[in-house]
């Protein structure tokens, strides 16, 4: 009886708080949230596949080349990325990251307006419909992510290292999502 | 927002009136924040229903005072179909998200899965207090669309495609208050994921000490499961409410079909297809109903084996049952489409799988059966409204076997036969499992119990009043009356049926009045409530470990270690006739 009694009030100091709460539970978090964006766009997907097999008129696009470009940056970031979380002082990888980001969402910027230019809107096709869709839901989770890292850059390094052990997952998804979806409107006709 | 270094709690208790009450980051004042907007949602979708039901039943009244109320709803003669419409729509719209999503997984889940398995908060507390204030905000705009400029939208609580995508030019509702529709719908997906996000990750990662996967109450099983559900399920209708946005403001034509005329206007959009958005909003849609039926599933099995003093019946079925059924759950969308013309073999496909449901509701029916039997029964209010769940449960089951098969579906299909039976079965099963957990659970949350004898009286009330509801509603529908119509004397084969709207009215009426003694009860209880002790029902799982109403961080001091299953109930050398989970072990088998 009074082991017991011991062994519970062993534990009562520990702490569970949410700023500090173990990195499992956050990496736990962060993986459902994957699971999560992974469901947006296997529907966007299926949406996709449908709309492709039904519409006569379907034409796919001319890639704009600048989207070759910008998944180099893309993959460089996660380099710095991965980078920033091996270092025991990352910030500067950390920025790196984060300004490739930039660039990355500039340059779809770039490629809507290259788009626009030759006249294809959201409305216009049912093809450009979908590249709008798909590539406004990757820039928007992804500049989320951006806003994630900034925070990252700054706390305190010791924190910042448990940070980007969840952010860095974030990020690499982003990449990932990014190269699929490049497979799914160019790759794969 | 951040604890002080040191301090042993999960978070500080707040001390001003804001922090405390309105934005919280405590479990169970956030639970209860569900709690009172699932009531008054639900308010809100009675009233609309009352007013769909004066239209059934007396067709051609024109009801002077609410007419005054909403003049466009009734242009000077009876109520237009059109508002009986909006009503409809608003009416499954508001029930089904905002109380049979809200209510059992969002309130009673967030007050109490932390406190069952021994956690101090959600793993994501402050993420707890967003998804509560965003599914505010989506409650809001979902009232707004109610009272849009030209009138509330009228697609149904399923916004069918091309009618819901194509703006104002295809009727009154279908401008300003269907896109708030949509947006309300969309900002609502984005809360529940949160909600099932920070379930998922409480229940994998917080559990206290000793409390392994087979000692977790079936309540808790229950809104695991509900929240995969929740999580996987709600993307898949943001994506749909995200390209309905697109059709509705950006120009495009992802379910908009070619050559589409609409109140002779000839569309200019093309190649879309109405079909994807049934997909879509189906293979939500589906999980959907179980996220509703659920957890009201495993509040039953808790409740049952309380009050029979026994425990529940083969714990580890049940817990296979719940997730087969929630598996199953994402193989049968088709079986809503049956009428769009799919492949006999797709529609065979979706018809087996549906039946294939009708095994674990079988094993959970059997077990709860099985665990009355032979039990030292407490016939107290919770008790009853949980032995009304296992009755309607069954009932609206056995219709959802019919429906499985296509050849009757064709024939019952947007019939009132439906209508009976996902009422039955998502609607009032769930709100049963919604009162029969608010009287087991009221006295922990207030420090207070219910009066039992008004209990019994609403039990009743409410039990022959939702059967006297719906049950007639089959007997429409197998009369071939359909659903959605505003007005059934207009065709000279459903006049006959008329007298049947009339009772199933007054029966609505008299239902809806006796939800007033529960209100009553509630709020009288909050302040004049008999004290309720630490453990008035004589219950083994955590939350009746603690104070009632628990302090701030559930356990205080104590960090609690679970030693024993939920239901060990009947112990033989046992003191009393239940262990708590926590009791140490050694005095049990000693």
């Amino acid at each position: 009886m009074t082991a017991a009694t011991t062994v519970m009030v062993e534990r009562a100091a520990a702490p569970a708080a949410e700023s500090r709460a173990p990195l499992r539970t956050a990496r736990v978090g962060m993986w459902l949230a994957l699971a999560a964006i992974g469901m947006l766009f296997m529907a966007f997907t299926s949406s996709y596949v449908v709309r492709q097999g039904l519409d006569p008129n379907w034409r796919n696009l001319r890639m704009p080349g600048i989207l070759i470009a910008n998944t180099f940056v893309l993959l460089a970031s996660s380099l710095c990325l991965e980078k920033a979380r091996r270092a025991t002082a990352g910030l500067a990888w950390l920025l790196a990251t984060l300004g490739l980001g930039v660039l990355f969402v500039t340059g779809q910027f770039t490629a809507w307006r290259q788009l626009g230019a030759q006249g294809v809107y959201l409305s216009t096709s049912s093809f450009g419909s979908f590249f709008y869709l798909l590539t406004a839901a990757h820039g928007l989770h992804l500049m989320g992510g951006m806003m994630a890292l900034a925070a990252t850059a700054a706390v305190s390094s010791a924190r910042r290292l448990r940070w980007l052990e969840v952010t860095a997952l974030y990020w690499h998804f982003m990449g990932a999502l990014w190269l699929y979806l490049l497979l799914l409107m160019f790759g794969l006709r | 927002m951040a604890p002080h270094a040191g301090h042993a709690a999960a978070h500080q208790a707040p001390t001003g009136f804001i922090r405390k009450w309105i934005f919280s980051i405590d479990h169970k004042v956030i639970g209860i924040q569900y709690l009172l907007l699932a009531l008054t949602a639900v308010n809100v979708g009675m009233v609309l229903s009352i007013f769909m039901r004066l239209r059934l039943a007396w067709p051609t009244e024109k009801w002077p005072m609410l007419a005054h109320i909403f003049p466009t709803g009734f242009q000077g003669g009876p109520m237009t179909p059109e508002f009986y419409l909006s009503m409809l729509t608003m009416h499954g719209t508001i029930m089904v998200f905002f109380v049979l999503t809200t209510a059992p997984l969002s309130g009673f889940g967030n007050y109490f899965l932390p406190i069952q398995i021994g956690a101090r908060d959600m793993a994501f507390p402050t993420l707890n207090m967003l998804s509560f204030w965003v599914t505010f905000v989506s409650f809001v705009v979902m009232i707004m669309a109610l009272f849009a400029t030209g009138g509330a939208p009228i697609s149904g609580w399923t916004a069918y495609v091309p009618l819901s995508a194509v703006g104002q030019v295809a009727g009154p509702g279908l401008g300003l208050g269907q896109t708030l529709w949509v947006i309300s719908i969309a900002i609502f997906c984005g809360a529940s994921l949160l909600t099932a996000l920070n379930f998922l990750t409480t229940t994998l990662n917080l559990r206290a000490r000793g409390m392994t996967l087979t000692r977790m109450p079936l309540t808790v099983w229950a809104w695991f499961t509900t929240a995969i559900l929740a999580l996987l399920a709600f993307p898949v209708l943001l994506a749909g409410g995200v390209l309905l946005l697109l059709d509705r403001v950006g120009g495009t034509s992802f379910f908009i079909p070619a050559g589409l005329v609409v109140s002779d206007q000839h569309l200019t959009h093309s190649g879309g297809s109405p079909l994807l958005w049934q997909h879509l909003f189906w293979f939500f849609g589906h999980p959907e109903v179980y996220i509703a039926i659920l957890p009201g599933m495993g509040v039953t099995s808790h409740i049952l084996s309380t009050f029979s003093r026994k425990p529940v019946f083969a714990y580890r079925a049940m817990v296979g049952a719940i997730f087969a059924i929630g598996f199953i759950s994402y193989i049968v969308w088709g079986h809503h489409m049956f009428m769009s013309g799919m492949s006999p073999y797709t529609s065979m496909a979706f018809s087996v799988s549906t039946m294939a449901v009708g095994v674990p509701s079988a094993i959970k029916t059997f077990n709860w059966l099985a665990t009355l039997w032979g039990g030292k029964i407490r016939f107290t209010t919770p008790m009853l409204f949980s032995l009304g769940f296992v009755s309607l449960f069954v009932s609206g089951g056995v219709t959802g076997m019919l429906l499985a098969q296509p050849a009757i579906d064709i024939q019952l299909h947007d019939t009132y036969f439906v209508v009976a039976h996902f009422h039955i079965i998502m609607g009032v099963a769930a709100i049963f499992g919604i009162f029969s957990g608010m009287y087991y659970w009221f006295p922990k949350m207030f420090g207070r119990m219910m009066n039992e004898g008004w209990g019994k009286v609403h039990f009743w009330f409410s039990l022959v009043g939702v059967y006297a509801i719906f049950m007639p509603m089959h007997f429409l529908g197998i009369a071939g009356h359909p659903r959605r119509y505003a007005q059934a004397t207009e065709f000279q084969y459903l006049r006959p049926l008329q007298p049947l709207h009339m009772f199933i009215t007054i029966a609505a009426f008299l239902t809806i009045a006796a939800q007033i003694i529960f209100i009553v009860n509630f709020f009288w209880s909050i302040w004049k409530g008999k004290r309720a002790g630490v453990n008035p029902w004589e219950s083994t799982s955590l939350e009746w470990t603690v104070p009632s109403p628990p302090p701030h961080d559930n356990f205080g001091d104590v960090e609690p270690v679970v030693h024993h299953g939920p239901y060990e109930f009947g112990v033989p050398g046992a003191p009393r006739d239940f262990v708590m989970q926590t009791d140490p072990p050694g005095e049990v088998h000693s």
